[in-house]
């Protein structure tokens, strides 16, 4: 069985964003960057896959420039077998679609029969890259994966997706398949001291747009449909600081501030104070399912 | 490209919540569809009662489209194709689909059969000059936000959060034309749901649930708990706790909300028994509506409460399960009947 990995390099979450404000940019120096966590544990799936089944081949491929090698030097530690550095200066810029161009071709030559993304890049989170993968390929693919099982003998996979309100679905899938993987799935393996020193020497692989087999029009920023035109600071959390009333007496002000605004009595704002339901408890019922009602939860 | 192509909404179908997103979504397109002088249509994928159609005919929706399907609620396989050459064949110049697990897939992979480009989980969309969408979206893990743009590509596609409150524009309400999407044009899919697991409200992560009950002093121990455990698996949320609850024993740990628990942000919150101190209410001030049931009426959570019952949770809440209880098993029955009577029609042909 033939697994391909694609890995990305992320900005480092833990990072500081020293924001340029004025004009709205990224910082100018580089940003501390690292493996995104849900391709570690992507990896980490095709891994274990790997112990189980012997004459496995897992490769790790990552779109990226050729500062992303040592992050393929830290996969092929871990027990990746072979990395691909796929990189071209025509690649540059790409939004999800050219870069699931780009990888969705490089799975096909290395005629992969699972493909594991992990389900989102912790900097662009857009999510999109491994179900376009998926429909560039004409692959069944299942996003939000948090559990997945070989079934008869490697033909066909049984994965449980997450969905909302915590349930979960349990999905047969053909091989093969391209899937999208949760942190949840588990961390990546901590690598032996052997095997990083045998990963810094290990060659790794270079394919560019000729050895894909692509246009340079179709990939990079000339083959984006999505531009980002502005970048800056988070918008401020639109919930204001509390302020306590200025009509009220110093000691209820204080009580105020202390509790952070919970025990604000009643001043000029006391209509803002809740529906306050009194009297027997059927009332109370009803007024409680009457609310689930009104907001759609029944 | 036309100049009068129209602007899209797609939005499953279903009622409460889902039936929410739909209205505001459609709600968001007839806005845009207003700037650039065209109509507001909606594809509802899934089943769409009447009392939807007309929800959305009053956000302003000249057309909806109903590609009603069999398959499971939860796979786009069935619909991708359907929704791709819908839009090939109509050309919107926008399409919005709503940020949630179906509508995310959707317009990925949509979005990769045409060729397009999306902007994904946007916060807002406003029409910029020539009918460029502007999109805004956080990134960066929320530490950034960025404004992007598909200049050329068409349709411009985004998955959108739900506004809180969409408005009702009264004035263009009106019916709107129906088309229903024949069933067999949806192919096969190639991924088998083969169950759907329902959550124990008990070990779901709370960061995953849309309702979580709580429980604090005022639960007097692990039968009052019962109570809130039955009332969340009825709505599908999750069992959450203060301090005094976790401490007490009651229930454990990895349930307990506040400055030394989890941090939550809800659709709704019930709190029972609990008083609002602040080291919980840090835990749980993201969440959209509060309801607390309280036998003190001064408690500090009344404050922050869009409903605040006044009685002990264990008088209030048994009636409220009973009906529930009622409701669930009818629309359950409801179900089963409707089931039968498709195996029966399949029968006759």
């Amino acid at each position: 069985m033939r697994i391909a990995v694609c890995v990305t390099r992320v900005v480092d979450p833990s990072a500081a964003m020293p924001f340029q404000v004025r004009p709205a940019a990224l910082p100018g120096e580089p940003l501390p960057r690292c493996l995104n966590a849900a391709d570690r544990s992507a990896l980490e799936q095709a891994l274990r896959i790997k112990d189980r089944l012997p004459g496995t081949r897992v490769t790790v491929m990552s779109l990226g420039p050729p500062e992303c090698e040592p992050l393929l030097r830290e996969c092929l530690a871990a027990g990746a077998d072979e990395a691909l550095l796929l990189w071209d200066s025509a690649f540059e810029g790409g939004d999800t679609l050219a870069t699931a161009r780009v990888l969705s071709r490089a799975a096909q030559q290395l005629r992969a029969d699972l493909i594991l993304c992990g389900h989102l890049a912790t900097d662009g989170a857009t999510g999109q890259t491994p179900l376009q993968i998926g429909e560039l390929m004409g692959l069944p693919v299942v996003s939000g994966v948090v559990h997945l099982e070989l079934l008869d003998g490697a033909s066909s996979l049984s994965v449980h997706r997450k969905l909302d309100r915590g349930r979960r679905a349990v999905i047969r899938c053909p091989l093969p398949a391209v899937l999208a993987l949760e942190p949840a799935t588990g961390p990546l393996r901590y690598p032996r001291l052997r095997d990083r020193f045998q990963a810094w020497q290990a060659r790794i692989e270079r394919w560019g747009c000729q050895r894909l087999g692509l246009r340079p029009e179709e990939v990079g920023e000339r083959g984006s449909c999505v531009q980002v035109i502005e970048v800056g600071p988070a918008k401020p959390d639109m919930r204001g600081l509390f302020v306590p009333e200025a009509g009220l007496s110093g000691m209820e002000r204080w009580q105020a501030v202390v509790s952070g605004g919970l025990a604000a009595p009643a001043g000029p704002s006391a209509e803002r104070r809740p529906p306050l339901v009194e009297g027997p408890p059927e009332v109370g019922a009803e007024r409680l399912l009457s609310l689930l009602v009104e907001r759609g939860f029944v | 490209m036309r100049v009068d192509a129209p602007v899209w909404a797609v939005a499953e179908g279903g009622s409460g919540r889902l039936s929410e997103l739909a209205v505001s979504l459609t709600a968001e397109a007839s806005r845009l569809a207003e700037e650039l002088g065209t109509e507001a249509h909606t594809v509802v994928v899934g089943n769409c009662e009447d009392e939807l159609v007309r929800a959305l005919g009053s956000r302003g929706a000249a057309r909806v489209f109903v590609a009603g399907c069999s398959a499971a609620q939860h796979d786009s396989d069935a619909y991708v194709p359907l929704l791709t050459a819908l839009i090939r064949k109509h050309q919107p110049s926008v399409v919005l689909c709503g940020t949630t697990v179906l509508g995310r897939e959707l317009a990925a992979r949509v979005a990769a059969c045409l060729g397009t480009g999306l902007a994904s989980d946007c916060t807002g969309v406003e029409m910029g000059p020539g009918g460029v969408l502007r999109m805004s979206r956080t990134a960066y893990g929320g530490r950034a936000s960025c404004t992007v743009v598909c200049p050329q590509a068409r349709p411009q596609m985004a998955t959108l959060r739900p506004r809180a409150s969409p408005t009702d524009c009264g004035a263009s309400a009106r019916e709107p034309q129906v088309i229903r999407l024949e069933a067999e044009s949806v192919t096969s899919p190639r991924t088998k749901v083969e169950r759907v697991v329902q959550a124990d409200p008990f070990t779901m992560d709370l960061a995953e649930a849309d309702v979580i009950v709580a429980g604090g002093r005022g639960a007097g121990g692990r039968e009052g708990f019962e109570l809130l455990l039955e009332l969340a698996s009825l709505l599908g949320g999750a069992v959450a706790a203060s301090r005094v609850a976790v401490d007490a024993g009651w229930v454990p740990y990895h349930r307990q909300v506040g400055q030394s628990g989890r941090t939550v942000a809800p659709s709704l919150y019930i709190a029972c028994g609990i008083s609002g101190a602040p080291h919980h209410v840090v835990g749980m001030r993201g969440a959209r509506t509060v309801v607390s049931i309280n036998t003190d009426r001064h408690a500090p959570i009344v404050h922050l409460a869009h409903m605040a019952v006044v009685g002990d949770l264990r008088d209030v809440l048994p009636p409220v399960l009973a009906r529930l209880r009622e409701d669930t098993s009818r629309a359950r029955s409801a179900r089963m009947s409707a089931l039968g009577m498709l195996a029966e029609s399949r029968g006759d042909r």
